[in-house]
């Protein structure tokens, strides 16, 4: 419901402008999305790059090539890490009630990472970019898999946890815990692999949009597509959930159901992106809170499709900031994300004074 | 009479795992339109039966029935549509607005998406009409005061439009107005909308001006049932408040200091106006009053003024304020010290 329904007595002014939110949100994610492809080492003019985003011809083969096997893939690679962390982060926080609560912040990331290895391990090769670039469209299933399993394992231990905690900040150091024994049991695995191994592994920490080939991108859109589709129905469950546990049963939640499903949801969001991507970090922290302070609402009916539009601009945005403008170098996109998102956290969190009215 | 819409019978509350029974044979019933106050002293079992009446926690043993249905045969939802919960626990999300907080109080009835139907958006405005929270529904719940938030809590739970409300001490934490006001708004809901309505309380002497019936847990976990006159007539006050050091009196409804069995003691007579606090402030200064006692304090009015005359030993002093005649207690105290 939205807040001037339920009471049309509301300030109007406070709401007008936040009528524009939606559209200016996709004005711009549209914009970055045509600037991010026109943006890079070769210079194609962005009137070319819309011809062939959306007319799919172009009188220069070599641009043609570029755009369509190089720079669309990595653009809707970032619009689908964006929604799908974004999201991820969002039900987090509802689960645990928690405005720190996000999937690199409590493991679920390293998790995934965890499920990545383990493939990995078991195909005899190593989780590295290269490696994953030569799976099969069978075996990148399996890799999705195993990620979002690893994501659900360390998520379940996690919520278990939490369970018998009341403080927010507790349950952050606990997930980074949790996050350090994920991470040292792939150490393990790393210390006995090969030197040049290790240095693909590495790179895979960074994070990166671009190493996501075409056939891979199919079953990442799907998977994606599919956790949104499902946390989106969830709406009503984690508008009551924000409530706790006791309130949301006598409201008529089926509690254990609704959690699993949430927890189904992230994991799968969580698990496909860290895959194919790495470990990308803030997103799913700093979009939510960006998100609740533009749309001014706790509804996660309007939140979650606008944390997507959030979440696909900021990761466009670092994209395009990435490629260092004007030079030939490309940074990590996990550095990136990690320079704007933590000081974001920090901004919010200082901004609302406490963190237990940030939610 | 009302047909009972809460009953239990020979039910047993407690904590399996630790094995602890906290209260056992409860047999209870609670008729529509009726507001129960449930009261005892800290630990007696005040929660635990909340918890098990509103289907949070299982009975050790017995059942406990939703209009003769067993509350193991409903499903969460249906409950939620017949019995709504405001709990002690505090809720803590600080963006969300009133009004969309007592629009989740229509969860239980609207569909997969939660949207609101003009039935819904009827019984949200009735909600807050009738707890007079209008003026709240564009706050955020962490600009609220204590008071407002308990009253907005209520609100989600009419909004969630069941015949039967459970509170859980709704009044901790706020202030005596606001108490006051709490307990009154409970008792014209109860009379307006024909709810039935059961919370849990430390709050006596409201309780006893408010309820229709009280459940009166004493230290041990024994139950008595009855309208709070019967309960103060039949000494069952007592029982269940029995401490050293103050005790139940049955001619104020107040708990009250016990004096000290060796100390002194005065014979008081008089204005029956004035007989009230001079007795209070007597108490306090550690007389008992006893028609035996050597020391006589008489209150009466003289031209429309107020005077104290005090008699011991053969010598009277008369004062015009209660402060006066303690000072000439306390003189004469400390002579006969000497």
């Amino acid at each position: 419901m939205n807040t001037a329904d339920t009471h049309p007595s509301g300030p109007p002014s406070a709401w007008s402008w936040r009528r524009l939110v939606v559209p200016v949100l996709t004005g711009l994610a549209l914009f970055c999305f045509l600037l991010d492809i026109a943006l890079g080492s070769v210079a194609i003019p962005v009137k070319e790059v819309a011809r062939i985003v959306f007319g799919q011809t172009s009188d220069n083969e070599a641009w043609l090539y570029i755009v369509q096997k190089i720079r669309l893939p990595k653009a809707v690679t970032a619009v689908i890490v964006g929604c799908g962390l974004s999201v991820s982060g969002l039900q987090m926080q509802a689960l645990f009630r928690n405005p720190l609560a996000g999937p690199s912040e409590l493991g679920i990331t390293a998790g995934a990472g965890l499920g990545v290895a383990l493939v990995m391990l078991g195909s005899g090769g190593s989780a590295s970019l290269y490696a994953i670039r030569q799976l099969g469209i069978g075996d990148s299933w399996l890799l999705v898999a195993m990620a979002s399993a690893g994501s659900a394992l360390v998520l379940a231990l996690v919520l278990a946890i939490a369970g018998r905690l009341r403080d927010n900040v507790v349950l952050l150091i606990v997930g980074v815990m949790v996050g350090t024994v994920t991470l040292a049991i792939i150490s393990i695995w790393q210390y006995f692999s090969q030197p040049e191994q290790l240095q693909e592994y590495l790179l895979w920490t960074f994070g990166s949009l671009g190493g996501v080939v075409q056939t891979h991108l199919y079953v990442l859109a799907g998977v994606v597509a599919g956790g949104l589709l499902l946390a989106f129905t969830l709406s009503k469950s984690l508008n009551v959930l924000l409530l706790g546990d006791n309130y949301a049963r006598s409201m008529g939640l089926n509690v254990p159901r609704s959690r699993l499903l949430i927890l189904l949801s992230t994991s799968v969001l969580t698990g496909s992106i860290t895959a194919f991507c790495g470990p990308i970090g803030f997103v799913g922290i700093a979009v939510p809170h960006l998100t609740r302070s533009l749309l001014d609402t706790a509804d996660h009916r309007l939140l979650i499709p606008t944390a997507c539009l959030v979440g696909t601009l900021l990761l466009l945005g670092c994209d395009i900031l990435s490629q260092l403008p004007g030079t030939q170098a490309i940074l990590p996109i996990n550095i990136v994300t990690s320079l704007l998102g933590g000081p974001v956290v920090i901004w919010i969190i200082m901004r609302r004074n406490s963190i237990r009215t940030a939610f | 009479m009302n047909t009972p819409l809460l009953t239990t019978h020979d039910l047993s509350i407690g904590y399996p795992t630790q094995q602890r029974t906290v209260a056992q044979g409860l047999t209870l019933s609670l008729a529509a339109g009726q507001l129960v106050c449930l009261l005892g002293p800290n630990g007696a079992g005040k929660s635990t039966l909340m918890r098990t009446l509103a289907g949070l926690q299982t009975p050790l043993a017995g059942t406990v029935k939703l209009a003769g249905q067993p509350l193991t045969d409903i499903s969460t939802l249906d409950l939620a549509r017949r019995m709504s919960l405001v709990l002690a626990e505090r809720v803590d999300m600080g963006t969300m607005r009133v009004g969309e907080l007592v629009a989740l109080g229509r969860a239980p009835h609207t569909g997969r998406f939660g949207r609101l139907t003009a039935i819904d958006q009827a019984r949200i405005e009735q909600a807050l009409t009738l707890t007079n929270t209008h003026r709240l529904a564009d706050r955020r719940l962490h600009q609220l005061s204590d008071g407002e938030r308990q009253t907005v809590m209520l609100a989600r739970a009419l909004a969630q439009d069941t015949d039967l409300i459970l509170l859980d001490e709704p009044t901790a934490h706020l202030d005596l107005p606001n108490r006051v006001e709490m307990m009154r708004l409970l008792r014209q809901l109860t009379r307006q909308t024909g709810k039935a309505i059961l919370l849990s309380t430390h709050e006596l002497d409201l309780a006893l001006q408010a309820a229709d019936t009280l459940w009166l847990f004493d230290a041990l976990g024994q139950l008595a049932v009855g309208a709070p006159e019967d309960l103060v007539l039949t000494g069952a006050f007592d029982a269940a408040f029995d401490k050293a050091g103050f005790y139940f009196d049955r001619s104020t409804g107040t708990f009250t200091m016990q004096p000290d069995e060796n100390g002194p003691s005065v014979r008081l007579s008089g204005n029956e106006s004035l007989l009230f606090w001079t007795r209070r402030a007597l108490r306090r200064e550690g007389f008992a009053i006893q028609d035996t006692a050597d020391r006589t304090v008489e209150a009466f009015f003289q031209q429309g003024q107020a005077h104290w005359q005090y008699t011991y030993a053969g010598q009277t002093y008369t004062v015009t304020s209660v402060s006066d005649l303690l000072g000439a207690l306390r003189d004469d105290l400390s002579e006969v010290r000497k």
